[in-house]
């Protein structure tokens, strides 16, 4: 999975600042989920992603991936990432 | 059939309307030598330095009527931009939509190669080199008041470009001076930006709905887009740069809650500030800029939520945490 090429973003104190095309709205991401994103490059699985995850946030393997899981799931409900 | 949930899903999905759409293409505007008529017009009090070509005697008069509040040298020195009215020859570039796929969204298309843009909406297309400074306005209409309007849109398209440009950016915002200092009140429209800016000294109201920042000598500094919105009949007559104190996202309150500010994370200000960008959402390159330049603008000014009632005590909190800053 990666980032949708026509989003517009700018990483501003560790938050993601996301805008799409045609639609007026701004998502601003938590820095666990800026991360994520900054990740989302289709260069990378989602485990390496969960691992990156667990060594900036001290979370467990098990929660981290739980929670990253769903957090792509949101990015995919407002088209914010595609399939590589 | 009906009632049939799959027709009528279709129906709201026609789309071929659009058929008629004309996108001029980078070979359009070079075609077009024809213009309206002869007269040249100078934009006095502008941000920037314009020299409009090709124009009516009667949109001369026209424009000089719209524009007589602007008055002096152009707030930001440099180079004149050169704008040439030209005759599209066509009768439309986009078509609007059929009464039933109201509400109507501002149609309008761009596209940017190396230094070179285009823009076009229902009857007007723009092309502007930002190298040369200079372009065309290609007109489908070249009486007024359609083609007053048609130079009006292509100068808050150019304004903004530059604006990008100059690391800054246009804002839906209500803009008041105060002391030597720009205040801007931005939010969605029925905000409360028209209402700040009638709770404010007349003379102190650089504009109710549309403001530029830029960074010019040392500062961030704002002043009024000089022309004139959506049904309003004056202009803003303080043609100058002042930094800009503080951006104030407007939150109506309840009339029980006193007027209160909180400071926004920059993340949350920038993108409370983005969604009041004209033009920004819509086009990719001039999404990316506007994101750089907004982050590179709230790291220096900071941005508020507003919890703002009718009336003009909003002003206490404001200057008070401006007081103490």
């Amino acid at each position: 999975m990666r980032r949708n090429p026509d989003a517009a973003y700018k990483m501003i104190d560790g938050e993601a600042m996301i805008v799409l095309p045609g639609k007026g709205v701004v998502h601003v991401l938590s820095p666990s989920g800026s991360l994520i994103w900054d990740l989302l490059d289709g260069s990378r699985n989602l485990d390496s992603i969960i691992a990156r995850v667990c060594e900036e946030f001290a979370v467990d393997p098990q929660t981290a991936g739980s929670d990253a899981r769903q957090f792509l799931q949101e990015l995919e409900k407002f088209q914010m990432v595609a399939e590589v | 059939m009906e009632g049939d949930p799959i027709l009528t899903s279709a129906l709201q999905e026609d789309q071929s309307w659009k058929i008629a759409d004309r996108h001029p293409g980078w070979n359009f505007h070079p075609g077009l030598n024809e213009s309206p008529g002869g007269e040249v017009l100078r934009l006095p009090g502008a941000p920037f330095p314009l020299r409009l070509e090709g124009l009516t005697g009667d949109s001369v008069a026209n424009l000089k009527k719209r524009w007589r509040t602007l008055k002096g040298e152009p707030a930001i020195s440099g180079g004149e931009t050169r704008l040439v009215v030209v005759n599209a020859g066509v009768e439309r570039f986009l078509v609007r939509p059929p009464v039933d796929q109201r509400p109507e969204e501002y149609r309008s298309g761009f596209a940017s190669r190396d230094h070179e843009h285009l823009f076009w909406s229902y009857r007007f297309a723009i092309y502007f080199n930002e190298k040369s400074n200079q372009g065309k306005i290609a007109i489908c209409r070249p009486e007024s008041p359609y083609l007053e309007e048609a130079v009006e849109n292509t100068l808050r398209i150019v304004f903004a470009w530059k604006a990008l440009l100059m690391g800054g950016f246009l804002i839906h915002s209500a803009g008041i001076r105060r002391a030597g200092e720009s205040y801007l009140f931005f939010g969605p429209s029925g905000s409360g930006k028209t209402t700040v800016s009638g709770l404010s000294p007349a003379a102190d109201v650089l504009h109710d709905d549309l403001c530029l920042v830029v960074p010019w000598r040392g500062a961030y500094r704002a002043m009024g887009f000089p022309f004139l919105g959506d049904g309003r009949e004056s202009l803003p007559e303080i043609q100058e740069l002042n930094p800009v104190a503080g951006f104030y996202r407007l939150v109506q309150a309840d009339a029980e809650v006193r007027a209160g500010l909180e400071k926004l994370p920059s993340s949350r200000g920038a993108a409370e500030i983005i969604g009041s960008l004209p033009f920004v959402s819509e086009h990719s390159q001039a999404r990316l800029a506007a994101l750089d330049n907004i982050a590179r603008t709230v790291a220096q000014v900071p941005v508020f939520r507003l919890k703002f009632r009718r009336d003009a005590s909003f002003w206490n909190a404001v200057e008070a945490e401006r007081k103490v800053r």
